[in-house]
């Protein structure tokens, strides 16, 4: 039995785009807690 | 004559090496100017919020192991290879609950190693740190290593060249700044591994179709798409408990809990656990892929490069050395900082010399990381072969410290006898197993002796311990 082809590139897909936001959500909380003076 | 051809040119590996070295080692010396007290140098002044706590606890997770290794349990492990590495995100999701009771019940801590002598006692305390310092020091060793044999794999550079350099760059920047240096330069890090990694990924996906992928899989390599393999169902269990033993016992890990601020502990663990989980599967993809893209592999580890390589050229391929390079730098200077700070607090503050000062402290913990670097890179010099067989020999003996650390911060009843006799049985069983069946049941054995032996001891002995004792400043102006 083999994982269906949608399942494993649904999963690359969403890691691929998980991954993508991830790096959006870092620069926004940095700006968050400069704002805030929080950094350190 | 041997002819070996490299993914980029050392010329340009020189390059890369030379422009990241500068960074790190400057922003070092500009971090290191806040890190004049004890606690700035060893705990960032313990005020650091969540943007950068989540991106340390991430990329410190991302060592060269994932970049490495998540693309050859692709290769050899299949789909379940990839969900099994990402199985160690859980290491960081369920110690998200743990740093939140940590820095409650010890909010002036310095290291695990504190933990365990103020709950469970001097023998106790003694045993756990011979199994986290020879951890981080095999950890540490098998980063250097990696390191010179990536750059020579993909630059050429010799390996003793490469090896000293990255040792050097992170001894000199973690020297400098301490726990501000290696918190801030993991920022920076980790937004260049998730762009790497996101780059590779899409240029993969422009070049080859997905289904061309999953149908070659299906034709050539059948079984890495199989939905029932057992060794690598065994392989998730392993691998999630190595991950949550790492985790769980590191001082990696508790000093970053105590370096982050009352609020940013446990969100920047769930965070950073939710960030790191799809690294793998990525990480992994690209591996796949590379049977499609016509890539011959001869060193499953140095998959990555290769597809890069081949998907993006030489601009690719120096966006993966980048990656690579921030994944080991990452993790270096983390366990050189975090392992210093073990030696430095359990053991010559607390055995050698109890009425140091703080300004001594902070000196001392500064020749420890000089020390260390030259320790590990004498080590390293021979070029010993590989160490990831060390490495997943201590899964057990890190897995059986699960049960004592999470029943001795949440249970009253949890008492010493329990958490030594937890320790061995698991560490024991667990190497047998190791040596007898493999290295895929080695942590899953031991963490469940040692959680058998934990609970049975709390029922049959159980303590009425005082909280109020892993205070101990507070502990000690209070008496």
């Amino acid at each position: 039995m083999h994982f269906p082809e949608l399942f494993v590139e649904i999963m690359i897909m969403i890691s691929l785009g998980l991954i993508s936001a991830s790096v959006i959500v870092l620069i926004v909380l940095l700006i968050v807690d400069f704002v805030k003076q929080r950094v350190w | 004559m041997e002819h070996q051809s490299y993914i980029i040119s050392p010329e340009d590996g020189w390059i890369v090496i030379a422009g990241l070295s500068v960074l790190w080692i400057g922003l070092g010396y500009y971090w290191g100017r806040r890190a004049k007290s004890m606690d700035g140098y060893m705990l960032a002044g313990r005020r650091v919020g969540l943007a950068l706590g989540t991106a340390t606890v991430m990329a410190t997770w991302v060592t060269s192991n994932t970049t490495m290794l998540a693309p050859q349990f692709a290769l050899e492990l299949g789909i379940w290879g990839m969900i099994a590495y990402s199985t160690a995100a859980l290491g960081l999701l369920l110690f998200a609950p743990l740093a939140k009771r940590i820095r409650a019940l010890m909010p002036m801590g310095y290291t695990s190693g504190d933990f365990i002598r103020l709950r469970y006692g001097k023998p106790a305390w003694i045993l756990f740190l011979l199994i986290s310092i020879f951890y981080g020091f095999v950890w540490l060793i098998s980063m250097g290593m990696a390191g010179g044999i990536l750059m020579n794999a993909i630059a050429g550079i010799p390996y003793e060249i490469g090896m000293s350099v990255i040792l050097f760059v992170c001894v000199a920047y973690t020297l400098f700044g301490g726990l501000y240096a290696v918190i801030g330069t993991d920022y920076i890090q980790s937004l260049l591994i998730l762009i790497g990694i996101v780059i590779i990924g899409v240029a993969v996906f422009q070049i080859v179709d997905f289904n061309e992928i999953y149908s070659d899989l299906r034709t050539d390599k059948p079984m890495l798409l199989s939905a029932i393999l057992p060794a690598s169902i065994m392989a998730v269990f392993n691998n999630l408990l190595f991950g949550v033993g790492e985790v769980f016992h590191s001082n990696v890990w508790w000093s970053r809990v105590f370096a982050m601020s009352k609020k940013a502990g446990r969100r920047a663990y769930l965070l950073g656990g939710l960030i790191w989980l799809p690294v793998p599967v990525a990480a992994g993809f690209i591996a796949l892929a590379s049977g499609s893209l016509g890539i011959n592999i001869t060193r499953p580890d140095m998959v990555g490069p290769l597809v890069a390589a081949n998907v993006l050229g030489e601009a690719g391929t120096i966006v993966v050395f980048m990656v690579f390079f921030c994944s080991l730098a990452s993790s270096l200077d983390s366990l050189l900082a975090s392992t210093s700070d073990l030696i430095t607090q359990d053991i010559y503050k607390k055995m050698i010399k109890p009425d140091a000062s703080d300004g001594h402290l902070r000196k001392a913990s500064s020749r420890i990381v000089l020390v260390l670097g030259f320790v590990a890179w004498l080590v390293c010099l021979p070029r010993i072969g590989t160490l990831a067989d060390v490495l997943f020999f201590a899964g057990p003996l890190v897995a059986s410290t699960i049960w004592p650390i999470a029943t001795g911060l949440f249970w009253r009843k949890a008492n010493t006898r329990g958490a030594i006799a937890g320790m061995i049985a698991g560490s024991v069983t667990g190497m047998i197993f190791y040596f007898t069946v493999g290295w895929y049941s080695a942590s899953l054995v031991g963490a469940a002796t040692s959680m058998i032996v934990v609970v049975l001891f709390t029922h049959l002995y159980p303590a009425k311990f005082d909280w109020h004792k892993l205070d101990e400043k507070t502990a000690l102006t209070r008496a």
